[in-house]
C-alpha cells in the first residue's frame, strides 16, 4: 500500500503523467466541489435557522470560514510545493507552487472582502483594523509579493527559484506575523469582536458550514490541478510527448 | 577557523567602508531622504490640533523603513555588474559570513546616518529626551532587522535592471513583525506601560534575523547570480 | 591525475549547454577550451570553476568527489571571468586587494609590498592610487590579471588552478606576452591552467585542447589531442 502511494508519488513528478493521469480527476473533483459547495450554500442560506444576535446576516461565514481556512492552507501547500521544488529540483513541484499562488490569493480576497461585508450589518464598518483581518491582509501582500516576483523575472528557472526561496521564508514568517499582530490588537482595543462561530452552534447550522469547507477544498484542488494541467501546456508545448497528445486527441 | 571568519568579514568590512568613505553619495541619500520626508509629513498635518509627538514615533518608523527599502536596490547591484559577487561564490569563505560583513556595513552607514538624524528630527516633533532615547534604542534593533530583510530583497532581486518597487512589494510584509514591535514599544511607553517584555521580543527577533537571514540571503545570490 | 572530469552535461533553462565533456588534468597541464561563440566555453569554466551545482556527471579533484558547495578551500582555484571584478569607485591598490583576498583567502592584508610588486608586473605601477573609473578597459583587465601574480603555484600537492575566461582581451601586445609567461611560470611550477581564447597565443607550451561543437541530440562533445609548440 505504502509502495503504491510511494509509486503515485513519484509519478507525479513528470509532467507527462501528472497531465494525463490528473484529467479524469479534475472531472471528477470539479462536479463534486460544485455539488457540494451548491448544497452548502443553499441549506446554509435558506434553511439554517437565524443566529440569535446577528440574524441572518451571520451566513456569509459560509464563504468567509472556508476562504479564510483555504488561505491560509494554500500558502502551506505552496510553501511545501516549493520546499520539494529547492531541495529536489522537480520542476511539477514548482508548477503546481505557481497555480497555488494566484488561487490562493484569490481566496485570501474573498475572505476580506467576505468579511467586510459582513462587518457592516454586524458591527457597522466595512473595516476594523483587529488581528485576524490585518493578518490576513498582510497574508494577500505576501501572495502578491510571490507572484509579482515570479511575473517580473522572464529568466527560466531562476525566477521559480527565487519565487519559491521567497514563499518558504514567507511560510517561516507567517508565525511570527500572526503573533506579533495578535500582540498588536491587544494593545489598542480589547477582544470585543469574536469573529468565530460559537461553540454552541447548533447542526443545523455547523454541517452546511463543514459541508461548504470540504466542498471549497475540493474545489481548491479541482483549481489547483486544472491550472497547473495549463501550466504544464505553455512550458511543454515545445516538446514531443505534448504534440502526440495532441495528435491524438485532434484523431480520436 | 574562526581566524579565517575574522578575515573573511574584515575583508568585506573593509572594502565598504573604504568604498563608503570614497562615495558619501551613497548612503548619504538615505539620510537625506529621511530627513525630507520627515519634514513632510507635519506639513500634511493640522500641527495646532493634533498632538505630534503621539504620532512621531510611528512616522520616525515608516520614514526610516522606506529609506532602507529604496537605498537597499543599490547594495549588491554594482558588485553583481562588475562580477566580483560571483567570485564570492568560489571564494574559501562561506558566503553567508561575507553577506553579514555587507549588511552590517550597509547597516551602520544607512541606519549610521538615520540614527544621527533622529534626535535632531525628535526635537522638532516635540518629544522628550527619555522619548528620544526610547526611539533610538528600538530603532538601532529595528533597523538591523530591517537591513536584512531588505538585503534580501535586494539580493532576490539582483537580475533586474529596476527592482525598486518590487523590492518594496517583497520586503514589506517580511518587515511586519519588526516594525509592530518597535512601535509598539513605543505606544506602551506612552501609556507608562512596562517596557522590558517588549524589548526582549525585539532582541529575539534580531537575534533570529542575525542568524538565519545570512543563509537565506546567500541562496537568494546563488539563485540570482547562476 | 589531478582533475578529473567524467560525462559532464549541463542544462540551463531546458536547453542542453554542453553533454559529455570528458577530460584529465594532472599538474603542470594547460587546457585550451575552444568553440564558437555561444557553444558553451563560458558555462564549462564556470561549472568546473564552482558556479553552478546542478551539473550531471562527475567532478573529481585530487580525487575527492566535489560539488560546488563542498568547494569552499579545496581546490585552490582562480577564477578570472569576462568581467573584472573591479570596483570602478575603489583605487587599483583598494581592488586588488579585495580580489586577492577574496580568492586566495588572505582577508584584507596591508602588506602594500605585495600590491605593489603585482602591479609592477602587469604594468600599473604608477597607478596604484588611482580610481579605477579613470582607467581603459585594459587597464582594468590588468588589475584582475594581476591576481595571477600572487597566485603562482608555490605547492606542488596541491597546486592552483588557474580558469581563466578570455583572459587574452583588451590585452595589447606587451600584455599578451607577459600573460604568456606568466602562464609558463605557472605552469612548470606545477600548476593548472584551463582557459578559453579565440585566437591562438600560445606556443612553446604543451596545450590539450578540448572543442565544444553545438550541441545536436546526436552528437556529444569530443576530446581532441593536440599539440602545439
Amino acid at each position: 500500500m505504502w509502495q503504491a502511494f510511494k509509486k503515485w508519488f513519484h509519478q507525479m513528478g513528470s509532467p507527462i503523467f501528472f497531465f494525463q493521469g490528473m484529467k479524469s480527476w479534475e472531472f471528477y473533483l470539479g462536479w463534486l466541489s460544485f455539488l457540494m459547495i451548491m448544497i452548502a450554500l443553499l441549506w446554509g442560506l435558506f434553511y439554517a435557522p437565524p443566529d440569535y444576535q446577528q440574524g441572518d446576516s451571520f451566513r456569509i461565514i459560509y464563504i468567509h470560514v472556508p476562504s479564510a481556512s483555504l488561505a491560509m492552507t494554500m500558502y502551506a501547500s505552496m510553501a511545501i510545493a516549493s520546499g520539494i521544488f529547492l531541495v529536489w529540483r522537480i520542476k511539477m513541484a514548482d508548477m503546481i507552487a505557481e497555480a497555488c499562488a494566484p488561487i490562493g490569493a484569490s481566496f485570501t480576497f474573498l475572505a476580506l472582502v467576505s468579511g467586510a461585508i459582513w462587518g457592516k450589518p454586524t458591527w457597522g464598518t466595512w473595516w476594523v483594523w483587529d488581528a485576524r483581518l490585518t493578518s490576513m491582509l498582510i497574508l494577500l501582500f505576501l501572495y502578491l509579493g510571490v507572484i509579482v516576483l515570479r511575473e517580473t523575472m522572464t529568466v527560466g528557472f531562476r525566477s521559480s527559484r527565487a519565487a519559491a526561496l521567497l514563499a518558504i521564508i514567507g511560510l517561516i514568517n507567517l508565525p511570527i506575523i500572526k503573533y506579533s499582530v495578535d500582540w498588536w490588537n491587544t494593545l489598542h482595543q480589547p477582544a470585543t469582536f469574536k469573529m468565530t462561530e460559537k461553540p454552541s452552534m447548533p447542526p443545523e447550522m455547523w454541517i452546511p458550514l463543514l459541508i461548504s469547507a470540504l466542498g471549497h477544498y475540493l474545489w481548491a484542488g479541482w483549481a489547483v490541478i486544472r491550472l497547473a494541467r495549463i501550466k504544464i501546456i505553455n512550458r511543454e508545448s515545445d516538446s514531443k510527448w505534448f504534440a502526440e497528445w495532441l495528435d491524438n486527441r485532434s484523431s480520436a | 577557523m574562526l581566524a579565517a571568519y575574522f578575515k573573511g568579514f574584515q575583508l568585506i568590512w573593509m572594502r565598504e567602508w573604504t568604498l563608503a568613505r570614497a562615495n558619501k553619495v551613497d548612503w548619504f541619500n538615505a539620510l537625506i531622504f529621511f530627513v525630507m520626508c520627515i519634514s513632510i509629513l507635519p506639513i500634511t498635518l493640522d500641527v495646532q490640533q493634533l498632538d505630534l509627538a503621539h504620532i512621531a514615533p510611528s512616522m520616525i518608523w515608516i520614514v526610516t523603513l522606506l529609506s532602507f527599502m529604496l537605498s537597499a536596490d543599490l547594495w549588491f547591484k554594482l558588485d553583481f555588474e562588475q562580477g566580483y559577487l560571483h567570485q564570492w561564490l568560489i571564494s574559501p569563505f562561506p558566503v553567508f559570513l561575507l553577506v553579514i560583513a555587507k549588511v552590517f556595513a550597509h547597516w551602520f552607514f544607512v541606519g549610521g546616518g538615520i540614527l544621527l538624524a533622529t534626535p535632531f528630527v525628535a526635537v522638532t516633533m516635540n518629544l522628550s529626551i527619555s522619548e528620544v532615547g526610547l526611539i533610538l534604542a528600538t530603532l538601532i534593533l529595528g533597523t538591523l532587522v530591517m537591513a536584512f530583510v531588505c538585503a534580501l530583497g535586494a539580493a532576490l532581486t539582483l537580475s533586474l535592471r529596476q527592482a525598486g518597487v518590487l523590492l518594496v512589494i517583497i520586503s514589506m510584509p517580511l518587515n511586519v513583525p519588526v516594525i509592530i514591535y518597535g512601535t509598539g514599544l513605543l505606544n506602551q511607553f506612552d501609556q507608562g506601560l512596562s517596557l522590558s517584555g517588549g524589548f526582549l521580543i525585539l532582541a529575539s527577533i534580531v537575534c533570529a534575523t542575525i542568524t538565519f537571514m545570512p543563509f537565506a540571503i546567500a541562496t537568494a545570490l546563488r539563485i540570482s547570480i547562476e | 591525475m589531478y582533475l578529473e572530469v567524467s560525462n559532464l552535461s549541463y542544462r540551463h533553462d531546458n536547453r542542453v549547454i554542453f553533454d559529455g565533456v570528458c577530460l584529465s588534468m594532472d599538474s603542470g597541464e594547460v587546457l585550451w577550451v575552444k568553440g564558437g561563440n555561444g557553444h558553451g566555453k563560458t558555462t564549462l569554466l564556470r561549472v568546473l570553476a564552482g558556479f553552478y551545482s546542478n551539473f550531471k556527471g562527475n567532478i573529481r579533484i585530487a580525487g575527492n568527489q566535489y560539488s560546488h558547495f563542498e568547494y569552499q578551500g579545496i581546490p585552490k582555484m582562480v577564477y578570472i571571468g569576462h568581467e573584472n571584478g573591479v570596483h570602478p569607485n575603489l583605487t587599483v591598490i583598494d581592488n586588488l586587494k579585495s580580489l586577492v583576498g577574496l580568492s586566495l583567502g588572505l582577508g584584507w592584508f596591508n602588506d602594500e609590498r605585495i600590491i605593489e610588486h603585482a602591479l609592477n608586473e602587469v604594468g600599473l605601477n604608477g597607478f596604484e592610487d588611482r580610481f579605477a573609473h579613470t582607467l581603459s578597459a585594459g587597464q582594468r583587465r590588468r588589475i584582475g590579471l594581476a591576481q595571477l601574480v600572487l597566485s603562482t603555484n608555490k605547492d606542488a600537492d596541491q597546486p592552483v588552478v588557474w580558469v581563466l575566461d578570455e583572459p587574452f582581451n583588451a590585452l595589447d601586445e606587451k600584455g599578451i606576452s607577459w600573460l604568456r609567461r606568466m602562464l609558463s611560470l605557472h605552469v612548470d611550477c606545477g600548476g593548472l591552467v584551463i582557459f578559453t581564447s579565440h585566437q591562438s597565443v600560445i606556443e612553446q607550451l604543451p596545450v590539450t585542447v578540448l572543442e565544444l561543437a553545438n550541441f545536436k541530440p546526436s552528437t556529444s562533445q569530443f576530446l581532441v589531442n593536440e599539440f602545439e609548440g
